[in-house]
């Protein structure tokens, strides 16, 4: 055991933190959920892959460093301290991206991959169905084959970022005669296609963060946009959940800087915070630190050839009811003024808190609820019955 | 930044949890509740298997090993619920005899003589620390003395009156005497398996050293006996959650096994998270203490409040699913759950610690 960051680490963090520093005050600081906004993102992305730094542990074929993944969570903290935003791109970089390379064909590979990491293409997730979000074999949009092409018709739901991404990823029924998590196939759905029709819907912070996808007889080619075989859906998409729960969804180093800011709020007010708060923003604290420990630990143990597996719900559950917490502290921290948002003279930073805590209230229910986590570990970590 | 043990400190800890299956179940700390003390046998068996002296230097007859090492065994004895003094001895007071050894003159010992003789236990003072280590250490090693701290900050020490010596720290001097020698008064807690006492200094008394130097190796040492009740406390809580899976997954109503209800399932798996979560946080304690970093204290706080916490949930959550039958002297559940109360007042009691933490976190330094 030796917490030290090598020199050969260090050396990469410095360099991290360098063009980061050159770089940074082009990163938007809008939110990526109106049409403007996004394509600020887009560019963003473009910038980070022009420079290099898009997606550091991607082979460097695909656009990456070839970094370990100890030096991609380097990365991430620096990125997040020098105070950079949200990646539009993560579905695809962190969900789609891993799944791929575990999956795909050398020419799906070649196909995908470098215009996801420059951000040319965006990648939405097209899973939940109206009839269809915790109970995911519930599935009922189907992709018929006729020729060469699939025909899709359906409905997809609560699709994060679909209302502006360029393609989905989406999980569909090619079996007609299979029920439940049988004879599913994982697809891919360029949202410009003819018969797809893309609802955004208004989120509690007033934006369209996510959108209905209607799929009226959709034709996509089988070949390239199938990823494994026909009828693997179900076993792709749950290598998927396993990276979205993982490491690679969350890295620690974005709440690190939330932490960092708390405390920073905190030490504003000097002595007129309570004890009672005082705690609030230490306990808080103290939980970064230990997801940050964790993730390190997680990855020394897949770096030594390990597997995450169901354990991947113990993680998704700490950092989303951590994140929630955290902001929760910070609007008591901000008294009265907790509620004023975008435009009112006495708000602190402009409402960025109470966008913030809006956000992590969703950290619980989106990747899989804290509730199916909390069964999925109580079943296949701990091995108490199922149903 | 690699959290890897080794092969060898993997199977040291498979070893260990398996002698500890065996020879250390519900029914022996039983035995430990109804005698008042530890088992002297077990002791020297584990002392056989070299983890009673694992941090002891060589030089005295130990394995030479550090914090880390130490760290996993320390868990499985938590999960074990061993009554024998592990933490006082092994984790804190062998290794504050072998940082003042190195102190004085460092270096090893000359090969005169074997083990010291019966006369030199119970002498008031002894005029050398490298004397009082080369004294102790090998017999602490070969599981024959039994040497705890009774240091500030731990005000009801455990274990003392069947020590053999006990190591008294009061601002910056040391003192070393036997139980007999000093004023000691038991004081009954909620553990059978861990008696704790109150211990002061009668007033003809001299240290064995003071100094500055003295004083960095007391708290050193209080830092240790922290961050190792934090990983017996994780062990613990180990421990209860699969006990009570265990009864989840037996007891039935409604025409099932209760484990598959939800609620019994979320019970357990939200404390299984928060125990889980303190596993980097100990291990990260251990490895600040062993390089001697500058935040070893801080990290040894976070350790054992958070695993103090856990460690209390995990009760919680055990003694719930467990029902009535739970919240009997015959259930096994408070074998563990009354080392997790105790230890956790002990070495830091959990306010004090999140105070520690507090003032770290709010101080006006920058991260």
């Amino acid at each position: 055991m030796d917490l030290t960051f090598t020199d050969e680490q260090d050396a990469f963090r410095a360099q991290a933190r360098e063009w980061l520093l050159a770089n940074a005050e082009h990163a938007p600081t809008c939110s990526f959920d109106t049409r403007e906004g996004f394509e600020l993102h887009r560019a963003w992305e473009r910038r980070l892959f022009d420079g290099g730094w898009g997606v550091v542990p991607w082979p460097v074929e695909y656009g990456g460093r070839g970094a370990d993944l100890i030096e991609w969570l380097i990365f991430e903290e620096e990125y997040y301290r020098a105070g950079c935003p949200y990646r539009v791109a993560q579905n695809g970089l962190f969900l789609l991206a891993p799944t791929l390379m575990e999956y795909g064909t050398p020419e799906q590979k070649q196909r995908f991959l470098r215009p996801m990491a420059s951000g040319e293409e965006i990648w939405a997730q097209g899973w939940s169905e109206p009839g269809a979000g915790s109970d995911m074999a519930a599935i009922r949009a189907r992709a018929v084959r006729d020729s060469d092409d699939w025909v899709i018709s359906g409905q997809k739901t609560w699709s994060t970022r679909a209302a502006f991404a360029d393609w989905m990823f989406g999980i569909f029924r090619t079996d007609p005669d299979s029920s439940r998590h049988h004879g599913l196939s994982f697809i891919f759905v360029p949202l410009d296609a003819e018969g797809v029709d893309v609802r955004p819907i208004r989120q509690l912070n007033g934006e369209p963060g996510f959108a209905e996808v209607f799929l009226d007889e959709v034709r996509v080619p089988v070949a390239q946009h199938t990823l494994a075989e026909p009828g693997q859906g179900w076993q792709v998409a749950m290598a998927t959940a396993g990276f979205e729960r993982g490491v690679s969804l969350r890295s620690p180093g974005r709440f690190n800087a939330a932490s960092r800011r708390l405390v920073t709020l905190a030490m504003a007010q000097g002595d007129s915070v309570s004890p009672a708060l005082v705690r609030e923003v230490t306990r808080s604290w103290a939980r970064t630190q230990a997801y940050d420990l964790f993730t390190y630990r997680t990855v020394a143990h897949v770096l030594a050839g390990g597997d995450v597996g169901p354990e991947a719900s113990v993680n998704k559950i700490f950092w989303s009811e951590m994140d929630r917490s955290l902001n929760e502290t910070a609007l008591a921290l901000l008294g009265p003024r907790a509620a004023l948002g975008p435009g009112a003279p006495d708000a602190e930073a402009d409402g960025d808190w109470m966008d913030r805590f809006l956000f992590s209230l969703s950290g619980p229910i989106y990747a899989g609820t804290n509730e199916i986590q909390r069964n999925i570990i109580a079943e296949r970590v701990l091995g108490l019955p199922r149903g | 930044m690699q959290f890897t043990l080794t092969d060898d400190q993997r199977l040291l800890a498979e070893g260990v949890a398996a002698f500890l299956a065996g020879e250390c179940r519900p029914a022996h700390v039983r035995q430990a509740w109804d005698s008042g003390r530890f088992d002297a046998g077990r002791w020297k068996a584990l002392a056989g298997l070299g983890v009673v002296g694992l941090t002891v230097p060589e030089r005295f007859g130990g394995l030479g090993m550090g914090d880390v090492d130490l760290v996993t065994l320390l868990v499985e004895a938590g999960r074990a619920a061993l009554p024998e003094p592990l933490l006082e001895v092994s984790a804190v007071s062998a290794a504050l005899l072998a940082d003042l050894a190195d102190l004085d003159g460092g270096g090893p010992e000359s090969d005169e003589g074997g083990s010291p003789t019966v006369d030199q236990i119970g002498t008031p003072t002894l005029e050398h620390i490298d004397s009082l280590a080369a004294t102790w250490l090998p017999r602490i090693a070969a599981g024959d003395a039994i040497v705890v701290p009774a240091l500030e900050g731990d005000p009801y020490p455990a274990n003392v009156e069947h020590a053999d010596l006990v190591l008294v720290g009061r601002g910056n001097a040391l003192y070393a005497l036997p139980p007999h020698a000093l004023e000691v008064t038991h004081q009954p807690s909620v553990d059978p398996a861990r008696p704790t006492a109150t211990v002061a200094l009668p007033t003809a008394v001299a240290p064995i050293a003071s100094g500055p130097e003295v004083a960095q190796a007391l708290a050193r040492a209080s830092t240790r006996g922290t961050a190792a009740a934090a990983a017996m406390l994780v062990g613990a809580g180990h421990a209860m959650i699969e006990l009570a899976v265990e009864y989840a997954n037996t007891r039935e109503q409604f025409g099932k096994p209760i484990g598959s209800f939800q609620a019994v399932k979320h019970h357990l798996a939200t404390a299984f998270v928060e125990v889980q979560f303190c596993r980097p946080l100990v291990e990260r304690a251990a490895s600040s203490i062993a390089t001697g970093d500058a935040d070893a204290v801080i990290h040894a706080a976070m350790a054992k409040a958070m695993a103090a916490e856990a460690a209390a949930g995990a009760a919680k959550a055990a003694l719930q699913v467990h029902g009535a039958i739970g919240y009997t002297w015959e259930c096994d559940l408070q074998l563990w759950m009354k080392r997790v109360w105790s230890l956790s007042a002990a070495w830091g009691d959990t306010e004090s610690l999140w105070r520690t933490l507090d003032a770290h976190v709010h101080a006006a330094t920058p991260d």
